[in-house]
């Protein structure tokens, strides 16, 4: 320890035989924080899952910023095309409006600056505010990336690193400047042979600010006018910019302002983004690893109302993904469907054995006969049997859960007053709670849908028989499972899963049918009742107690069911039945604890974290953490004399206003630590340095301060 | 406005004639606040309930985070709130009800426990009890009354002191009387949650001008005792601070670290994937990280001690850049140093540990620094494991930081004491022994003339500081005081003397119309003190 203590020093370097020109071995480095897990086989499979779906989010990035990025980039080469630089010292520029969740709007320039290299032209240069905190450097940066064009990638991009960095620059950045720039780019595109001298040749150089509020708005308006007085670059700029265009208008006066071209584009905001994230990689059956209702919601609370940013969400479920494979080899069954055989037939015994501890099993075991319950612990074949057809019923029943969920959200979505949210996200965390089926909300639903017109319901009955088609399509392509042969533990395998699926979707075709069928002959009776009683309304203008009394007749007649009424009670009633079928809550499956995460309070914590609380507790009641006998307390109010010294101080210093005395904080820590009446001195000395110290800390952690104000007090800063 | 109205008109708004958005917007405000200052936990938790169920009903519940707060999280009224007003007495009380609930050993006589209390009394205020007695009633009335009083709920503490005091004064001043006083207090516990509930009636809401209220008061209505009333000023810490832990508390400690040592393979696994390290809770964790540092041998690794007073942003860059890496140029330009760092790092395919102990030390505080190093720990090759202590520390980054921070937040509350982190030296009361101890260390490299002269001065400050006004002596006198006593001869050498005593910065010379004054700049008591050391040594 004392090695990094030092009063001249505050930085110490331990190299662990770190050598610095071992460029050659390569091969036998290894991560020594990989090292510990690369062989364990939990660690596999979560490497193989994680991967899938970061390249799923990948995916998905590319398709939801291709629209706008294709936009931005048709603008730039209509800039190149001449269309717009008519006007001398013009420069066109797009506004990009982002929204406030800067750090994710990383990916979507990234991938715009790919587009546009692919598309338009090489030269593209970013700058982040933090590299260009004064116009020199702003131009060098700039100029220095556009040069340096292909091979130079973005700095700070540590994701998309690529190895082709040579790290020898040709030219110093300490000589990048407009001019080496003008003269740089008259040497490549200006002066060259005829031959090439076409006009498309003439590249157009693009500069990106992504952070456009962070700027010095000083140096942003020079820069604009310095590259306005270059007019022959033809420069195209693209503002990131957070809030709202006015930024642009409050920071760029009039002068400025006029020498812009300023387009706008506006891109998601992010809970239409983080929807799509979750809808499409997460809550899908496909995806190896689900969130239980709980952690689920947790999630996108602290997306909520938090940080907004799904940057962030996404590292919070890679967390809880870290945290459910993390040491585990059972949750080496966490995998797709097709690889559950052999990740089974790869456990051993030891693991065998914590899945017959998990919660869930129980349940499972209480309906099987004796003999049954003996071979599942005594035979570790037999077992493995089971288990994977119960892994195998663990998937059908994923399946058809998700397309429940779906169902169920395309016949809810617009229903009035929103009692399931609006999202599927929100009607998930709902479903994985509880069995949704038998609450009030559910059957409030159902009968609003049994209100519902035909037109309406035709709608939503031909959108869920896409989703089921989607899904099916999907599934189809994938050979399918062999139904289990002996099949006697339980009968109920085969009713969910695809087969599930082919069942509702029959049963959908048949009811759009008849509904569509039914279609002439309700609509004939509302509408010739509706225009009876319009007509006699219209009739009898002035009396407006008997058009009460015709309306109040008009509700007691005996209503008759027409064919269309029948065939929507019948439809609503089969709808209850497979969403009761299909939607029962997770945690009732059997082991459920292997697919789902639901450890939420561990991951909330290192999510979350708590620092003050943490204190707060540790002082007011160290007993929690310390579980020693001596410190136990009634409230948290109570002090008591065996409790450490910090904690004392702490408690009696809440006890004080704004200002502290310290002498009589010291009478009353003295009072508590020692209660004798009689103090010898020696021990009265020793007290006041336990005091000094336990305020010394107190200070250290920012609960107090010292103060001018009085002599000897010192300042209470906190709660 | 009063309670009652307000739970009137929420009802009333309740009712669906009204339009569900005002309904919403008005309706648990008032509510929330006269269930807060309940303090009893169970009732707060019934809030809960209550709020749960009232969502159900209404027509646009606004949404609430659902899984973000748990029953054992720490109640922000604990944390958050506004704070309390405080009176002189009631760390006077606190003391009290402690030394009152120690349970009466049978060796041990209420009659000592009482010489305490009476003892505690005396050492601090010297009111009357029947006054006391007077004023709190006074006050309590007042709360009572009026709606909208400045005290918080959470001072209510004055009623079951009010209790403990009537039933004081309803006894005589006798010995007897003080033995019923100890039974009450030995159940003032329970007495004191029983009142808690009475309190209701005591309402209070939260007003954005209780605030300025509270702290519009410029005077400090502390007592007005200095820490020269204690007799050893100038002690010196020779113990290592972990001598005052009990014994059992410290095998409780050491359990508690042993028990951290389990997180070490984990926080491997997770500092592999991208995420990085956040240490806090109380104690130091020093200990905990450098045994983390050391399952790592074959990593390099840097440590940073965010504490230490004169570190800056370049050496820790410095150090990666020039000690590490062999570079000799550490640019200026942030994001090139940070490219470099991990171009290099990945060209010898090593990852580099930085360990900051305290990431929230003073000079680590600013932005840029923050910025710098948040930039640092998103490095692909770089891994950061760091501390916090200070309880703002959060406060330090927005979210594009965390972001690329990327914490996982550990509590390693370890109860150890901050060795390094918080020296000693921590208020006025320390720096008046060090003041002291420097002007004996000046006066014993001085001359015997000086040292009479000095003495002079001192003395005569001493007799004569509780003048208004008072300037210092004025510099004649003290020549003839001085030639009296054979100290100097002339006016030459006196002031020579004084040059000396005011390079040492002991001494001002101040003039004035009637000729020059000299004035010792130390506080009166550390003059007392000093002459006593004089006294004492007998020089």
């Amino acid at each position: 320890m004392e090695s990094t203590v030092s009063v001249s020093k505050g930085v110490f370097l331990f190299c662990n035989g770190f050598n610095k020109t071992k460029q050659t071995k390569k091969k036998t480095k290894r991560n020594p924080f990989e090292a510990l897990f690369t062989n364990e086989p939990w660690y596999t499979t979560y490497k193989c899952n994680w991967e899938r779906i970061e390249n799923q989010i990948k995916d998905l990035q590319n398709n939801t910023y291709s629209f706008l990025v294709n936009d931005i980039v048709n603008y730039v080469k209509s800039c190149e095309h001449d269309e717009y630089n008519t006007h001398e010292g013009i420069i066109p520029s797009a506004t990009l409006l982002t929204g406030v969740n800067q750090p994710d709007h990383f990916n979507q320039f990234v991938i715009l600056i790919n587009k546009i290299r692919e598309d338009v032209t090489p030269h593209v240069a970013l700058v982040n505010s933090q590299d260009a905190q004064t116009l020199k450097t702003l131009v060098e940066n700039v100029v220095w990336q556009l040069i340096r064009g292909q091979d130079v990638l973005l700095k700070k991009n540590f994701l998309y690193y690529s190895d082709e960095m040579d790290y020898k620059p040709k030219l110093k950045k300490s000589q990048c400047t407009m001019r080496s720039l003008l003269n740089w780019y008259k040497n490549k595109y200006v002066d060259v042979s005829p031959r090439k001298s076409k006009h498309s040749q003439q590249r157009t150089l693009v500069i990106i600010l992504p952070d456009f509020e962070s700027f010095n708005s000083n140096v942003l308006q020079d820069f604009v006018m310095i590259i306005s007085s270059y007019s022959s670059l033809p420069v195209v700029l693209i503002f990131g910019v957070a809030t709202s265009v006015s930024a642009l208008h409050k920071s760029f006066p009039y002068h400025v302002s006029s020498k812009l071209l300023i387009r706008v584009f506006h891109s998601h905001p992010s809970p239409v983004y983080m929807n799509q994230v979750l809808e499409n990689i997460f809550l899908t059956h496909k995806s190896p690893f689900h969130l239980s209702g709980k952690a689920f919601e947790l999630l996108t609370d602290v997306f909520l109302f938090y940080d907004f940013s799904v940057t962030g969400l996404i590292q919070s479920i890679k967390y809880c993904m870290m945290e459910h494979y993390y040491g585990d080899n059972i949750k080496t069954l966490c995998c797709s469907q097709d690889q559950i055989d052999s990740a089974i037939a790869n456990l051993s015994s030891d693991d065998l054995e914590s899945i017959r501890q998990l919660l869930s099993f129980r349940p499972f075991l209480e309906v099987q006969d004796c003999q049954t319950k003996i071979g599942l612990f005594e035979d570790d074949n037999f077992f493995r049997e089971v288990l994977s057809k119960e892994m195998h019923k663990l998937h059908d029943y994923i399946h058809s859960f998700y397309l429940c969920v779906r169902l169920l959200f395309n016949f809810v979505k617009d229903l009035p007053k929103n009692i399931f949210g609006k999202t599927i996200r929100e009607i998930y965390a709902k479903c994985s709670m509880e069995h949704i089926t038998s609450t009030q909300p559910f059957k409030d639903c159902m009968q609003l849908i049994s209100f519902q017109s035909q037109l309406k319901l035709v709608d939503n009955i031909k959108n869920a028989l896409k989703e089921i088609n989607s899904l099916i399509k999907i599934d189809s392509t994938k050979p399918l499972r062999s139904t289990p042969t002996k099949n006697n533990i339980n009968v109920a395998a085969n009713e969910l899963g695809i087969n599930f699926s082919k069942t509702i979707r029959v049963h959908m075709m048949t009811f759009l049918r008849q509904i569509e069928n039914a279609n002439s002959e309700s609509t004939v009776f509302s509408s010739e009742a509706d225009t009876e009683i319009n007509m006699e309304t219209e009739n009898v203008p002035a009396s407006r107690y008997k058009l009460k009394e015709k309306l109040l007749r008009a509700t007691r007649v005996e209503k008759i069911h027409s064919e269309f009424e029948l065939i929507r009670s019948r439809f609503v009633s089969y709808l209850e039945e497979i969403l009761s079928k299909g939607l029962q809550p997770p945690h009732k499956q059997t082991f459920n604890e292997i697919m789902f995460f639901g450890d939420v309070a561990s991951v909330r914590k290192q999510i979350v974290g708590s620092p003050r609380g943490a204190l707060h507790t540790a002082l007011s009641n160290p007993a929690h953490y310390l579980q020693c006998s001596c410190c136990n307390i009634q409230s948290t109010d109570s002090i008591m004399a065996s409790m450490p010294d910090v904690c004392i101080a702490y408690k009696l210093h809440r006890e004080c206003g704004k200002h502290i005395n310290v002498y009589d904080w010291l009478q009353a820590f003295t009072a508590v630590v020692h209660p004798e009446p009689d103090i010898p001195t020696d021990d009265d000395t020793k007290i006041q340095l336990r005091f000094q110290r336990a305020v010394a800390e107190l200070q250290f952690l920012g609960f107090i301060k010292s103060s001018k104000r009085k002599t000897d007090h010192v300042m209470r800063l906190t709660w | 406005m009063n309670s009652d109205d307000m739970s009137e008109s929420d009802s009333k708004l309740a009712t669906p004639d009204f339009t569900p958005r005002r309904a919403t917007r008005h309706r648990t405000k008032p509510k929330k606040y006269d269930e807060y200052f309940e303090s009893s936990p169970t009732k707060r938790r019934s809030y809960k309930n209550v709020e749960s169920s009232d969502e159900e009903i209404n027509e646009e519940p606004l949404s609430k985070p659902k899984a973000l707060f748990s029953n054992d999280d720490v109640e922000g009224q604990d944390i958050f709130r506004f704070k309390s007003r405080h009176t002189k007495h009631d760390l006077q009380n606190k003391v009290k009800a402690v030394v009152g609930n120690v349970a009466p050993s049978p060796t041990k006589t209420p009659k000592k426990n009482t010489h305490l209390l009476q003892k505690l009394n005396h050492g601090n205020a010297q009111t009357p009890k029947h006054v006391v007695d007077k004023i709190k009633k006074k006050i309590i009335a007042k709360v009572e009354n009026s709606s909208d009083s400045d005290y918080s709920g959470s001072s209510s503490d004055f009623v079951p002191d009010k209790s403990d005091e009537s039933s004081e004064s309803s006894g005589s001043d006798s010995d007897t009387g003080n033995e019923i006083e100890m039974k009450t207090s030995t159940g003032a516990q329970v007495a004191r949650n029983k009142n808690r509930m009475k309190t209701k009636e005591s309402e209070y809401f939260v007003k954005s001008d209780n605030y300025f209220m509270m702290n519009s008061t410029k005077k400090i209505t502390t007592s007005d005792h200095t820490l020269a009333r204690l007799k050893n000023m100038n002690i010196q810490e020779e113990q290592s601070p972990c001598d005052y832990v009990t014994p059992e508390h410290r095998i409780k400690i050491s359990e508690l670290i042993e028990t951290y040592g389990q997180l070490f393979d984990k926080w491997l696994f997770e500092l592999n994937e991208g995420f990085n390290i956040l240490l806090y809770g109380i104690g130091s964790k020093r200990n905990i990280v450098q045994r983390f540092q050391e399952t790592l041998k074959s990593t390099p690794c840097i440590v940073v001690n965010g504490f230490f007073p004169s570190l800056t942003m370049k050496n820790i860059l410095e150090c990666i850049v020039i000690d590490l890496l062999d570079d000799s140029h550490v640019s200026s330009n942030m994001g090139d140093v940070l490219c470099v760092i991990e171009t290099r790092l990945r060209d010898l395919d090593t990852y580099l540990l930085v360990v900051v102990h305290n990431i929230d030390g003073v000079m680590l505080r600013s932005g840029k620094c923050q910025a710098a190093l948040a930039g640092l720990a998103a490095l692909e090759h770089v891994k950061l494991v760091a501390t916090i202590d200070h309880i703002n520390a959060p406060l330090l980054w927005d979210h594009s930081k965390l972001s690329k921070y990327k914490f996982l937040y550990y509590d390693v509350t370890s109860f150890l004491p901050y060795e390094h982190e918080a020296p000693g030296v921590a208020h006025t009361h320390q720096a008046g022994g060090l003041q002291l101890a420097a002007l004996n260390s000046v006066y014993r490299s001085l001359t015997n003339n000086a040292k009479g002269i000095f003495n002079i001065i001192v003395e005569y400050q001493l007799q004569n500081h509780k003048q208004s006004h008072y300037q210092g002596v004025p510099l004649k006198e003290l020549y003839s005081l001085a030639r009296e006593r054979f100290l100097c001869s002339s006016d030459a050498v006196l002031r020579a003397h004084l040059t000396e005593f005011i390079d040492h910065r002991l001494m001002r010379i101040k003039r004035a119309d009637d000729g020059d004054y000299v004035k010792v700049l130390l506080d009166t008591e550390v003059l007392r003190g000093f002459t006593h050391t004089l006294l004492d040594t007998g020089t």
